[in-house]
């Protein structure tokens, strides 16, 4: 805060761009934060170098910050099969939460912005209102929901509420978009003889891709990252059927039976963060935009 | 206008594939919001625990929470409270510092975002438990660091009068996420504004106070009221603790109700306490949308 301050009135007392006053707020400036740089990462350096050690290492006291050598073979722990099971049903709920959310949130927002019925103002009211929504109350009924269906220990409950509009939040985006979109487009399609389903399919869909591109990363990095449904709905289910994060907590949490490897634990660990920060990291500014668009319009 | 007088099932008759487009969404809230809501509420006034139909319908649910099972319900209000109360001014703070800080154009100040915004992004199970694994009172690093600096050891989340402070400043690694809104905000600033001010020989705290703080009410009007209901609500110490902490000093309201539903099977019970705590989540809410007087609208 001080640097701040300091560098802002930088320029009323000195107009000269390199003078050494200049110079020395700069470097105050980067020295700070460099240090608060340095205290961010140290978790993600703790992670990075425990997943190097050895059993004995982690263990040894006092605290060791490096490993000795290099141990490249904790990162094979994670490409057993119990692990690659996993990995499959994470895929398989982040494949079908994308597909669900990409796909019905256009198809309901487009019935929202291109379509007339009567009861538009009213259903529109009803959905948004669910926004308001704390998942407090939804969960506990919508796991017994799930319980009375027997849908329990299986992957469906983590995918198929997203099968049923694509999320109210992703709606409002897409019809927020549409909106930007031309309706001539539309009108000449219909001129030619399309029906509504076939100007979905074939001209407004395409046309949302950016904003669905959004969605999809948003889908993806949720759902990879989710541990709460799973711990809800996965929770007696074998291991043959848990996702990544379940199984990392299960066995690495407390009482889980890898709890003091803490070796196996960061390497997984950094293996399960690539993901998600790969995908940040080439749409960082998809991202970072939808984020402020959520929101100052959510 | 015709279409205005005839009724709803002619509009059904002659619209029936704009209704298709709508049928989707509409049967999810039916299915996935409205009953839940409907079912929640009535499960609260009785037993049930899945295994036979809700039976035992009355208020005894809400009397046990406040009467016999109130010194563990109290407690817990209280430390999700204080939790709320302190951790989302100060995070809102720091992540506006750390916006300030990043507010310019200096070389490496995207790099720099991104890298704060980092641990906003990776899975939070992950998260958890490297932070358990650092704050270990015998092999974590924090203790290792705060003997190095000459300063006592600690034993964090396993000392009653340590977990909700040590929970807290865990959760100072993410404000990253804040800072993304406060950076938006900060740009939407007037330049002009703070122009004018410094012409007007305030200097760069001045100009801090009375131009760009004002200007960003809206966004620090929208991050206290999701931040704080998002903190009432939190669950995620749940996977560090794996229950309520020791003397359930980390049994927050939502963990509290995780342990009801999903340990005890004790669902109707859950479902009373989540309705308290949307009463809870409710006021709270309300309060800040009537004090919000000093929040400044351009338009």
């Amino acid at each position: 805060m001080r640097t701040d301050s300091a560098a802002q009135t930088a320029p009323l007392r000195k107009k000269s761009k390199y003078g050494p006053a200049r110079i020395v707020k700069w470097i105050v400036y980067y020295a700070a934060i460099a240090v608060l740089l340095c205290i961010f990462l140290l978790p993600f350096m703790t992670m990075l170098s425990k997943s190097f050690m050895t059993y004995t290492e982690v263990r040894e006291l006092p605290v060791r910050f490096w490993a000795r050598v290099m141990q490249f073979s904790n990162y094979a722990v994670a490409f057993q099969a119990k692990y690659l099971r996993m990995l499959l049903n994470t895929l398989i709920v982040v494949a079908m939460n994308m597909l669900g959310a990409t796909l019905m949130s256009a198809f309901s927002a487009f019935g929202f912005t291109r379509m007339k019925f009567k009861l538009k103002k009213p259903l529109f009211v009803l959905i948004m209102s669910t926004l308001m929504l704390p998942t407090m109350i939804t969960q506990i009924p919508t796991y017994i929901l799930f319980a009375n269906l027997h849908m329990l220990d299986s992957l469906f409950p983590l995918f198929i509420s997203t099968f049923f509009g694509g999320g109210v939040l992703n709606i409002f985006l897409v019809m927020q978009f549409m909106r930007g979109i031309p309706k001539d487009i539309d009108n000449a399609a219909v001129i030619d003889g399309a029906g509504p389903f076939r100007i979905f399919f074939s001209i407004a869909l395409p046309l949302c891709k950016p904003v669905l591109l959004y969605i999809a990363i948003t889908v993806f990095t949720g759902c990879w990252n989710d541990i709460q449904g799973p711990l809800i709905y996965l929770n007696s289910a074998g291991v043959e059927k848990y996702t990544l994060s379940l199984g990392f907590y299960f066995d690495f949490g407390a009482g889980g039976q890898f709890e003091l490897y803490k070796n196996w634990q960061m390497a997984l660990g950094v293996l399960m963060t690539i993901p998600p920060a790969v995908v940040f990291f080439i749409f960082q500014r998809q991202l970072l935009d939808g984020v402020v668009m959520t929101g100052v319009k959510g | 206008m015709t279409n205005k007088k005839r009724g709803l099932i002619y509009d059904f008759r002659t619209n029936w594939k704009s209704y298709i487009f709508v049928l989707p969404v509409v049967l999810g809230v039916l299915i996935f919001s409205v009953y839940p809501i409907v079912s929640s509420l009535f499960y609260s006034f009785t037993d049930y625990n899945i295994a036979y139909p809700p039976y035992n319908f009355g208020l005894q649910n809400y009397i046990k929470a406040f009467t016999t099972d109130w010194a563990k319900l109290g407690k817990s209000i209280g430390i999700t409270l204080l939790y709320t109360v302190i951790s989302v001014p100060v995070n809102m703070l720091l992540s506006f510092g750390l916006a300030l800080l990043l507010d310019r154009a200096a070389k490496g100040v995207g790099v720099f975002r991104v890298l704060f915004y980092t641990p906003v992004i990776i899975p939070g199970i992950v998260v958890s438990l490297l932070w358990v694994d650092i704050i270990d009172p015998v092999y974590g690093i924090a203790n290792a660091i705060l003997q190095g600096l000459g300063l006592p050891k600690s034993n964090f989340i396993y000392d009653p009068s340590t977990a909700l402070a040590t929970v807290i400043v865990i959760g100072f690694w993410n404000i990253g996420a804040n800072m993304i809104l406060w950076l938006s905000a900060l740009k939407n600033v007037s330049a002009e504004l703070k122009e004018a001010a410094r012409l007007d020989g305030a200097g760069a705290f001045k100009t801090l106070l009375s131009v760009t703080i004002p200007m960003c009410t809206p966004t620090i009007f929208y991050i206290l009221v999701t931040s704080s209901i998002a903190a009432l609500q939190t669950f995620g110490v749940y996977f560090m603790t794996g229950g309520g902490g020791t003397d359930d000093s980390l049994l927050f309201f939502g963990v509290k109700i995780y342990l009801e539903a999903f340990r005890s099977t004790r669902f109707g019970y859950a479902c009373a306490l989540s309705w308290i705590m949307f009463v809870i989540v409710g006021l709270v809410s309300c309060a800040l949308f009537k004090s919000n007087r000093w929040v400044y609208y351009e338009d």
